[in-house]
């Protein structure tokens, strides 16, 4: 075997090396938009419509959960692209899971509509002294 | 003719955005809380015989304004009415006469005569008035009748009227509440933001009087009878107006330091100089540094 052979050989298994935890790890970043909910007042629960959408090499069993709550299912799924009505009350981590093991997470917050309130003083600056 | 400039300056038409849409020095974010620090270099005078001035160096500033609540430095209150021109409050805050106990050593409580010696001998000006009225020795106050004051807490009503956009009176009147001194004090306080044509720039002029019953000057100044040096040395309260000014100039340096100068005057009522415990007929405030907001 020719010293080139070698060289061949030892890169292939460097390059399957290489690939060996991409392919593993092909699952895709999971997407819920919106990711923003809008209430008029801080405080305020917030409910609508999402898409949820996530992919995988091979076909998993999924479940998304929002913090603790299991909201939907999937089995021996390649790919996830569904409508979902979800509601909250605060910033919510929802996490794409198979049996314990996350799979995929992503936050969504909410943001109030209305622009900050600002009211009067009422105490001059530096009235202590 | 510099009255006239004075007013002028006052009442120019310069003047802040009126309402509160943005954060300004008159204005503050709801629910939220605010913290700043100043560091420069400042006195505030104390106006008692053997009374050191309180430098002012490092001086924090907290606030919060909630819907209803409000906390700022040392006061917290509760609006129980508000509309575009007129809040008034429930408040509660900490009487500060006792900051210039604070300050005084009980080991300098030598106070000059107060007979009334030097205001009713003529001096005749040909021969030397100490020859004749050699000067009355210093009389020693009792420690325990002026070193004991308490720190009083005050409760009352505040009124803030805002004339327009740039003007606001503000009026309170208060009682201790946790029987120190038993009686009220009271202020009024006239308050004028004017820009000034320098970028930045920015100047609030007030003019108010303090109002401090008969009891809290009893309390805090008057002095009880004493035969510690053989003469009589006593001094009873009366009702006493001490009307100011304060200047505040700000420059603002980026979003969050500030360029900040103040000026405050309290021009002390007779009822309070008369005292033998007061040797200042004023007290002064002046501090210039810059300020942090964090």
């Amino acid at each position: 075997m020719t010293s080139s052979r070698w060289r061949a050989i030892i890169y292939l298994f460097v390059f399957g090396l290489v690939l060996q935890p991409l392919s593993a790890s092909s699952t895709s970043q999971l997407i819920i938009k919106p990711s923003v909910c809008m209430v008029k007042k801080l405080g305020d629960s917030c409910r609508m419509k999402v898409k949820v959408i996530w992919q995988n090499a091979h076909p998993i069993d999924a479940c998304l959960f929002q913090d603790s709550l299991r909201l939907k299912c999937w089995e021996n799924t390649l790919d996830i692209n569904a409508d979902l009505e979800i509601s909250l009350a605060q910033d919510m981590k929802f996490t794409l899971m198979n049996n314990e093991k996350v799979l995929a997470y992503q936050h969504i917050k909410i943001n109030t509509a209305l622009p900050k309130k600002y009211r009067r003083r009422l105490r001059a600056d530096w009235s202590f002294f | 003719m510099k009255y006239y400039l004075l007013l002028l300056l006052m009442f120019s038409q310069l003047s802040f955005s009126n309402d509160c849409e943005l954060i300004t020095d008159s204005c503050a974010t709801v629910g939220e809380w605010k913290f700043s620090l100043a560091v420069g270099a400042g006195v505030y005078t104390n106006p008692l015989h053997g009374g050191d001035n309180i430098p002012l160096v490092l001086i924090p500033q907290i606030s919060y304004y909630g819907e209803k609540v409000f906390f700022d430095n040392n006061t917290l209150g509760y609006s129980f009415f508000d509309n575009d021109q007129l809040i008034i409050s429930a408040i509660t805050q900490l009487n500060h006469e006792k900051a210039y106990f604070t300050r005084w050593h009980p080991k300098n409580i030598l106070i000059e005569s107060i007979s009334s010696g030097d205001a009713l001998t003529p001096s005749t000006g040909e021969t030397d008035s100490e020859e004749l009225n050699p000067p009355e020795p210093d009389i020693d106050v009792n420690v325990k009748d002026v070193s004991n004051r308490r720190w009083a807490i005050d409760a009352g009503v505040q009124f803030n009227w805002f004339i327009n956009q740039t003007t606001d009176l503000q009026a309170q009147i208060l009682h201790d509440v946790n029987n120190v001194y038993n009686g009220f004090n009271a202020k009024i306080e006239l308050t004028r933001i004017m820009t000034l044509p320098l970028p930045n720039t920015a100047m609030s002029f007030s003019v108010g009087t303090n109002i401090n019953s008969k009891n809290l000057v009893d309390y805090y100044y008057g002095i009880s009878p004493t035969t510690d040096s053989g003469e009589d040395l006593d001094y009873q309260g009366k009702l006493s107006i001490n009307p100011y000014f304060r200047l505040v100039l700000t420059h603002q340096l980026s979003e969050r330091w500030r360029a900040k100068l103040n000026i405050k005057r309290v021009f002390l009522d007779d009822a309070m100089t008369e005292s033998p415990l007061v040797k200042d007929d004023y007290i002064n405030t002046i501090f210039a540094g810059v300020t942090y907001d964090f």
